[in-house]
């Protein structure tokens, strides 16, 4: 099984396992679509919003600090949901920079095998299991038996509360323009790993192989551009951010669903 | 608190009516007519013989009196009420003074300055069950009605004017922004912001992306929360519960310190009037 899912070694050489799988032909989401639950912004709105000068990018908000590292695990999903996931808290004003587990998520999608899952799969997680911290369920805790018995309890006081799968480009950009994180698959390919002066990388051809989340949505030079967070450690791309222009998402955005979490529920 | 500040709401009106009520026992300010369970600081009142003469080259006649409720205080003092029972204290206008209730182990040892002292440092004893410490906050008049808990008549209440750090009358209120009397912060806020988050808007997504990186308005003690209009946290279920008179988003404000509402309004339309409003209420950090 385990070699079923691609691999790539990463400029610093660790090996990537590439865990984001692709839904059946005709697979209709559990969630409400996010063009159904919330107004689409216009491209006057969401310019408006974008370049309004108390916005702060935010890869200043979220520094490298905020950057994960899934190592060699395919745990991508579990990873980009739980950046998703933090960040929203973070958002919602609870700023005690927890990061969350995204050894955890896979550890309840993976069928006991390292070999991927599916986003969705991930996102029913974040919201009916949540996330524990990642100090308390580091990488190399991919399945239950390993992780520490109080780890389902603390995984609940974090949980996603509104989540929906994004339909459109348009509601995409509405998400990241109203400030919600969007878990997305990308084809994780050698132009992923490489970055041109703005900090852009070109498309990979292939229709998703890894998932990340996406934070922002800028203009750099005249052109639109998504900031994503990868969970391949500080080393990768810059401090462990990529631009992505739409490009890197029109071959996976048919294929995958995207996910928005707009808000998060905290536990005492 | 928070059920304090919601009382102390629905008081006002009943205050209101008291006012009104020529039945209602009201206390002379030169006349002692508390109840003997609650002790309300009292000075002794200067008789014309213990005046020097060169402050009274013509005194007129004055008849003899008993002991003066305390009617001023300062910014130095304490004004401490004793009761053997608990009380319900409601201070008009909010915010001119801050009232602490302790039921803790008696006797208690209290050293400082009493608005009936001397004008020194003193330590005192306090044997009674429930002591209630009033410090001045704001320069003003104001008055206090106290109300034992479970009291049946009015004669019971004891109310008493107090002009606060020297200054009386009071100097005109902000304009009010919503319903409500509007007491001063110590200076920290926590705020939570109600929103459907399925229906935010553009300005809304530009103010909480404004908050989101304004790091000096926490680092210098105050808090912000968001909630969904779905949450189940309690603390946002209060929030929504809070949030009615508003239209959403609404953001409530509440003195960190006391918990106490300071204001119910609608989400500022952009940063520079969320800026202005916190300002205005002299929010540190801002």
């Amino acid at each position: 099984m385990s070699e079923e899912i691609e691999q790539i070694i990463d400029e610093t050489g660790e090996v990537r396992r590439l865990g984001s799988l692709a839904p059946p032909e005709g697979f209709v989401s559990a969630f409400n679509t996010f063009e159904q639950e919330h107004p689409v912004w216009d491209d006057a709105d969401i310019k408006r919003v974008i370049l309004d000068a108390n916005r702060t990018p935010r890869r200043i908000v979220f520094g490298k600090e905020w950057i994960q590292n899934q190592k060699s695990h395919g745990s991508c999903n579990g990873y980009a949901g739980a950046g998703a996931l933090s960040k929203a808290r973070y958002l919602r004003g609870i700023q005690d920079n927890l990061k969350l587990s995204g050894a955890f998520i896979y550890s309840l999608i993976n069928g006991g095998q390292d070999n991927g899952s599916a986003l969705e799969s991930g996102l029913k997680v974040i919201g009916t299991h949540g996330a524990p911290p990642e100090s308390l369920v580091p990488w190399n805790m991919i399945y239950p038996k390993q992780q520490p018995s109080n780890a389902k309890a603390e995984a609940l006081k974090h949980r996603g509360l509104k989540c929906y799968a994004v339909q459109t480009k348009q509601g995409f950009r509405t998400a990241l323009a109203a400030g919600f994180p969007v878990i997305v698959a990308v084809q994780a390919g050698s132009k992923f790993q490489r970055l041109n002066a703005q900090g852009i990388a070109s498309a990979d051809s292939g229709g998703g192989n890894h998932a990340i989340h996406c934070d922002d949505i800028r203009i750099i030079g005249g052109q639109e551009v998504y900031d994503t967070c990868n969970s391949w450690d500080v080393t990768y791309g810059d401090q462990g951010r990529v631009l992505l222009t739409w490009d890197s998402f029109e071959q996976t955005f048919g294929r995958h669903k995207f996910y928005a979490v707009a808000s998060s529920e905290e536990k005492e | 608190m928070r059920e304090f500040a919601l009382l102390n709401i629905c008081f006002a009106a009943l205050f209101a009516m008291l006012q009104d009520d020529p039945t209602v026992l009201k206390p002379a300010p030169d006349e002692v007519s508390a109840g003997p369970e609650i002790i309300f600081p009292t000075i002794p009142v200067v008789e014309e013989k213990d005046v020097p003469q060169e402050d009274h080259p013509s005194p007129p006649p004055r008849p003899k009196r008993g002991p003066e409720f305390v009617s001023s205080l300062n910014e130095e003092n304490w004004l401490v009420i004793e009761s053997p029972g608990p009380l319900m204290i409601f201070d008009f206008p909010e915010g001119l003074v801050e009232i602490d209730s302790d039921d803790g182990a008696r006797p208690m040892k209290v050293k400082g300055k009493f608005a009936d002292g001397t004008g020194k440092v003193e330590t005192r004893t306090f044997t009674s069950k429930h002591l209630y410490f009033v410090n001045a906050v704001k320069p003003g008049e104001m008055e206090m009605l106290i109300i034992p808990e479970g009291a049946i008549n009015k004669t019971q209440s004891q109310r008493h004017k107090i002009v606060v750090m020297g200054q009386a009358p009071n100097p005109p209120p902000d304009p009010p922004p919503g319903p409500g009397p509007m007491p001063v912060p110590t200076g920290n806020v926590s705020i939570s912001i109600v929103e459907d988050v399925q229906n935010r808007k553009p300005d809304t997504a530009i103010l909480l992306n404004a908050m989101a990186s304004w790091n000096s308005l926490k680092d210098a003690g105050n808090d912000w929360r968001l909630y969904d209009i779905a949450t189940t946290e309690p603390k946002g279920k209060q929030a929504i519960e809070d949030a009615k008179s508003s239209e959403l988003p609404a953001m409530i404000i509440r003195d960190r310190e006391t918990d106490k509402i300071l204001r119910v309004i609608p989400l500022p339309k952009d940063f520079d009037s969320l800026k202005r409003i916190l300002s205005e209420l002299g929010v540190k950090g801002v």
